[in-house]
């Protein structure tokens, strides 16, 4: 038992170091408090609104890259596979439409430096100043 | 085929507006197979493998038409129905405000914790959901529903109102190859839900005016009419009031999960029996892969209705009536359960595979309990 959860603890921080630090990312004239639930809700589709008021346009890395699926386990806190299936649910009931998916920090970067309503994520090194980093 | 081709007609029409609307479409496919170990049939499935019965695949078009309004069709070809496509929801919505939408036309009845994506197989770890719960003979409400969500700090509370029409002019074949129709006039159904982190408990009330056309029974009634009208009017379905009661009860903390929902349905002076239905389910998510187990019973035998009336029917016609109008209450009598157990494996994020034995026990009649294996393979796009 102890061996296994060191060796679960040893991958969890290789995994760590191989993918490096996801960070949230808005215009930087986006001065709203976003804290982790609210990026949470904003990407399973149950917040649309900035504490403003103003509307949240969220942009998601493609299904296949290892940032979206540390994403989604890491801060919505499920597999890829079950917020799919979740959004499945949303799609065809006619109450959400999942985040528009891009193929690259360079892409996200673009769209949230153009827009100040889009939130997105991007590796930490990634960051340029057209970007603002959230801290969650 | 002609319905085919309107259906991708008006499929087209959509695709060519979508310079000046934002139009989507999506789509979703369940392709299941099923065989049970004996002639015993259970839910449409015998010793015969059977890939028809619950497979379909559905196109959905959405256009929104400016900010607030917003236009959705499902378009369905069911495998139990030769995979003819049919509109089954066809309605506008208004978005009012952030908490608050209206839609308008034919839409799904928010029956059960599950209807919205009842048809939607990749949104469940089930092949189906629960049927001794689920299989009723409507799903669809021709009329306008009222959706209301809102936040009170880590609450997500909720609320619907529904008002309309069931109109289901064919709910299965009689005896005779006609077709069994089903209507409910004035239907009201309200719910209210609410989710606190990983709970989330729901209740629904329904109620509707039920009409009915039943070959076999018409027989029955024409007699017993000539005799008793009153005693026929308690038998048929003929705007008699029927109620709907359900209660739901989730817990998901995405590494394992466990749902329950009871159903009660009341009907006043027809021949149905009240039927009591309810499931629980839980399962483990281990990676792409999502073992459960699922324990569901529909008790409907509440017994016999007519015993009185029967009684006081003329003595030359009890001994030629009694036994048609008890056979007629004890065809409706059912009491079973099923016991399930059901994997399912995300093969990525459009297609789950899954597989499921369910172990079906009659207890009215144990003759009838049989073994029944169904593998699915449900895509979403």
């Amino acid at each position: 038992m102890l061996k296994k959860t060191s060796l679960i603890m040893g991958l969890m921080m290789a995994a760590q170091i191989a993918y490096a630090e996801i960070v949230v990312v808005v215009h930087p004239s986006n001065s709203n408090a976003i804290d982790s639930k609210l990026v949470q809700r904003i990407y399973l589709g149950k917040e649309d609104k900035f504490a403003d008021g103003t509307e949240t346009i969220a942009v998601n890395q493609n299904v296949d890259t290892s940032i979206r699926q540390t994403f989604d386990e890491s801060i919505v806190g499920r597999s890829s596979s079950q917020i799919a299936a979740y959004w499945s649910k949303l799609v065809f009931t006619g109450k959400g439409i999942p985040p528009k998916e891009v193929a690259s920090d360079a892409e996200v970067i673009d769209l949230v430096s153009k827009n100040p309503n889009v939130i997105g994520y991007i590796d930490s090194a990634s960051v340029t100043g057209d970007v603002k980093v959230v801290a969650l | 085929m002609k319905k085919l081709l309107l259906a991708s007609a008006v499929a087209a029409s959509f695709v060519s507006t979508a310079a000046y609307a934002d139009t989507r479409i999506n789509g979703f496919a369940n392709f299941t197979a099923g065989v049970a170990l004996d002639e015993n049939e259970v839910y449409g499935y015998d010793e015969d493998i059977d890939f028809n019965q619950h497979s379909l695949f559905a196109i959905q078009l959405s256009s929104d038409i400016n900010d607030k309004v917003s236009a959705t069709g499902q378009i369905i070809a069911r495998g139990s129905n030769d995979f003819d496509a049919k509109f089954e929801w066809a309605y506008l919505t208004y978005k009012a405000s952030d908490n608050l939408s209206v839609s308008a036309g034919r839409l799904r009845a928010p029956l059960f914790l599950y209807s919205e994506s009842l048809d939607v197989g990749y949104s469940y770890h089930w092949v189906d959901a629960p049927q001794t719960v689920y299989d009723i003979v409507f799903n669809n409400l021709d009329g306008i529903r009222f959706d209301y969500s809102t936040y009170a700090g880590d609450w997500e509370l909720g609320a619907q109102f529904a008002f309309g029409v069931i109109d289901n002019p064919d709910i299965g074949p009689a005896s005779d190859g006609s077709a069994n129709a089903f209507k409910g006039n004035n239907t009201i159904i309200v719910t209210l839900n609410a989710g606190y982190e990983s709970f989330k408990g729901r209740v629904v009330y329904g109620q509707t005016s039920a009409s009915g056309s039943f070959a076999d029974v018409d027989t029955l009634l024409a007699t017993l009419e000539q005799i008793s009208p009153s005693f026929a009017d308690q038998v048929e379905v003929d705007d008699d009031t029927g109620q709907f009661f359900g209660v739901a009860l989730s817990y998901d903390n995405f590494d394992w999960f466990v749902n329950a929902e009871y159903t009660l349905v009341q009907n006043d002076d027809v021949f149905f029996q009240d039927d009591a239905a309810f499931y629980v389910s839980a399962g483990t998510r281990m990676g792409k892969l999502t073992p459960s187990i699922t324990y569901q019973h529909r008790d409907g035998e509440d017994g016999y209705h007519y015993t009185a009336q029967i009684a006081a029917l003329p003595a030359a016609f009890q001994a030629a009536l009694g036994p048609a109008i008890v056979g007629l209450e004890e065809s409706q009598f059912e009491d079973y359960s099923m016991v399930s157990l059901g994997l399912r494996y995300d093969w990525n994020t459009q297609i789950a595979l899954k597989g499921e034995i369910v172990g079906f026990e009659d207890r009215l009649d144990g003759d009838n309990d049989t073994t029944m294996f169904r593998l699915a393979v449900n895509y979403v796009f």
